[in-house]
């Protein structure tokens, strides 16, 4: 062989090394060896350049590569895999999720319930209202008993809401939620750092929540500053506020705060929302909601309700854990727990398998749970406020039915899959009668497609035969199942 | 792989030089005329669908010729059926590939 030759017969010897490496590290060996003995040849021949011969090798090994993904791809994403069941759960779950940040009502309870809420902070309502349902207390109610209520509360703060025109800078004009309140909501509500004005004491002060200000104003920055007249009195947007605390009561978008002689145009039987701070003295003794008695100048008697706000935001979390609860409790009653007998094999099965199969049970239980979270949210606040009972009552018979069903479709899933492979049973089978019970076994039997095994369900319990069996099948039944090795 | 299955007219020229004779990947490319880009991912997938089956030469075989074993390739009896088919598509693919006897004859 001449140096032109051999130099040539390396380089191509080069070039198949280097396309080997594209292959995985098992198959590597015999392809070199396969391409390296027809080079061999190729040389010999001289009919063909050896090195344009051995580029060839990397469309070879990028197809066996590319075949062997599509293999595994196939038997991952197979009818019935763990994979696929995981992956359909997930999608459903995701569905739910962007469901819930993409409609107001559930993004404001996420929000709300994410947010942080001074403990101290309460709302206040006339008896039978509870939260911020509905606006209930009257401005001269307010006025009659603010000063009285002083040793309980530290600040107590009135606002009304009502829908307003209004008209900014050189934007066109818009309706919206408008809340006239009291000077010191945003100190009630710890919100005083998004005024970004010093209060002057001739203009009403008004915060745009953010999502108005993006939304109906383009989040113009020079809209902070600019003087509007609104009732006839001058107002100056003042600051933006952030989604999740500004829509306390209700759907209100913007906040107008007013100085006490400007809130006096309110007509004393005007409903409002009252928002109060306790007292440290006070709060260590009150939790969770509780009610406010007042004797009247009159001798009357009138009674309020006082719940935390942060026991208001709480509540959709508190309700679907109490649903979850609810459910694991009645869980029992509707189905059996017990996954069936798997010690037939070899002894027991290995425990690298045990595991996949209990931490494929916990991902099932964990994606039905976001599931539900995810979609009874977005079913009970798409068309209610935080704190309403309609929406509670929704999310508690919504999440209730659908965490027993889902639970118990998770359990019946698990107990009819292959506990190798975890893939679905298939082709049950009916063996025996039920008038053969006493004698011989009577039940169904399903088969894992791959050969691993049969499981065997007893139609009738009995003492020798209580719950479902796991049979391994040995290699010699591979011939049988063409669909994949035998039990492995 | 079923009967009727429709092959590329690469693969059925594959098969046709295999049945001919051809038995190793270069060969076939010599009697095709294919590039061997071609003619080894071709031959790949024919295994994989069981249409034909490989078999490595003995070591001892080789050893006597002074060269590296090589992998032999021959149509299984589903590869001989899609073949039957292959030449019911493609009329002239017979003509196309001399058989490997007649070759040494001449």
């Amino acid at each position: 062989m001449s140096d032109k030759a051999s130099r040539a017969a390396a380089l191509a010897q080069l070039v198949i090394g280097l396309a080997s490496r594209v292959l995985p590290a098992g198959a590597r060996r015999e392809w070199a060896a396969e391409w390296n003995a027809e080079l061999c040849h190729v040389c010999r021949s001289c009919a063909c350049e050896p090195v344009r011969f051995a580029l060839g090798a990397f469309q070879d090994a990028l197809w066996i590569r590319l075949d062997r993904i599509s293999d595994r791809a196939r038997s991952t994403f197979a009818r019935g895999s763990a994979v696929r069941c995981c992956a359909n759960l997930l999608l459903v779950g995701a569905v739910g999720l962007l469901l819930c940040s993409l409609l107001p009502g559930p993004r404001r309870a996420f929000l709300a319930a994410l947010a942080h809420t001074p403990s101290d902070l309460v709302t206040i309502s006339s008896d039978g209202y509870d939260g911020t349902q509905a606006p209930s207390i009257s401005m001269s109610e307010f006025q009659e008993w603010k000063t009285v209520a002083s040793p309980l509360f530290t600040q107590i703060a009135f606002c009304r809401p009502a829908v307003r025109r209004i008209h900014l800078s050189h934007h066109r004009p818009v309706n919206l939620v408008i809340a006239v309140a009291s000077q010191n909501l945003l100190r009630v509500l710890d919100l005083s750092g998004f005024a970004s004005r010093s209060p002057v004491s001739s203009a009403g002060h008004l915060f745009l929540t953010q999502s108005v200000w993006r939304t109906q104003f383009h989040a113009d920055p020079n809209l902070i500053g600019t003087t509007t007249t609104m009732g006839g009195n001058p107002v100056v947007v003042a600051g933006i506020l952030p989604d999740q605390r500004s829509d306390l009561p209700g759907e209100i978008q913007v906040l107008l705060t007013e100085n006490s002689r400007q809130l006096e145009s309110i007509p004393p039987t005007a409903d409002g929302y009252v928002f109060a701070r306790l007292r440290p003295s006070a709060f260590a003794a009150r939790t969770g909601a509780w009610h406010l008695i007042f004797e009247q100048r009159n001798d009357a008697i009138s009674q309020f309700e006082c719940v935390p706000v942060s026991y208001i935001f709480g509540q959709p979390i508190g309700i679907f854990l109490f649903a979850l609860l609810a459910a694991c409790i009645a869980l029992p009653a509707t189905t059996a727990l017990r996954l069936g007998e798997y010690a037939e094999r070899r002894g027991r099965l290995e425990c690298a398998g045990s595991l996949r199969r209990w931490l494929f049970l916990l991902a099932k239980i964990v994606l039905v749970v976001l599931i539900v979270s995810s979609w009874s949210f977005a079913l009970a606040y798409a068309g209610a406020a935080v704190g309403s009972a309609a929406a509670l009552y929704v999310q508690l018979g919504t999440a209730f039915p659908a965490l027993l069903f889902a639970f118990r479709w998770t359990f019946h899933d698990q107990r009819r899959r292959c506990p190798v492979c975890l893939r679905r049973l298939s082709n049950p089978a009916r063996v025996g009668q039920p008038s053969w019970n006493f004698l011989a076994w009577c039940g169904t039997e399903w088969m894992c497609e791959s050969g691993h095994g049969l499981l065997h369900i007893p139609e009738l319990p009995t003492c020798w035969f209580s719950t479902q069996r796991w049979l391994c099948l040995d290699a010699s039944w591979a011939s049988l199942f063409p669909a994949g090795p035998a039990a492995s | 792989m079923p009967v009727e299955a429709k092959l590329s007219h690469t693969a059925a020229m594959v098969l046709e030089a295999l049945h001919g004779g051809y038995v190793y990947g270069f060969s076939v490319m010599e009697v095709t005329g294919l590039p061997s880009g071609t003619v080894y991912p071709a031959m790949r997938r024919l295994e994989r669908d069981g249409l034909i089956a490989s078999k490595w030469e003995q070591q001892s075989v080789a050893d006597a010729a002074q060269r590296p074993p090589r992998k032999y390739y021959r149509l299984t009896r589903s590869g001989r059926l899609t073949l039957d088919a292959a030449r019911r598509r493609y009329p002239l693919l017979e003509g196309m590939i001399p058989q490997a006897q007649e070759l040494e004859r001449a």
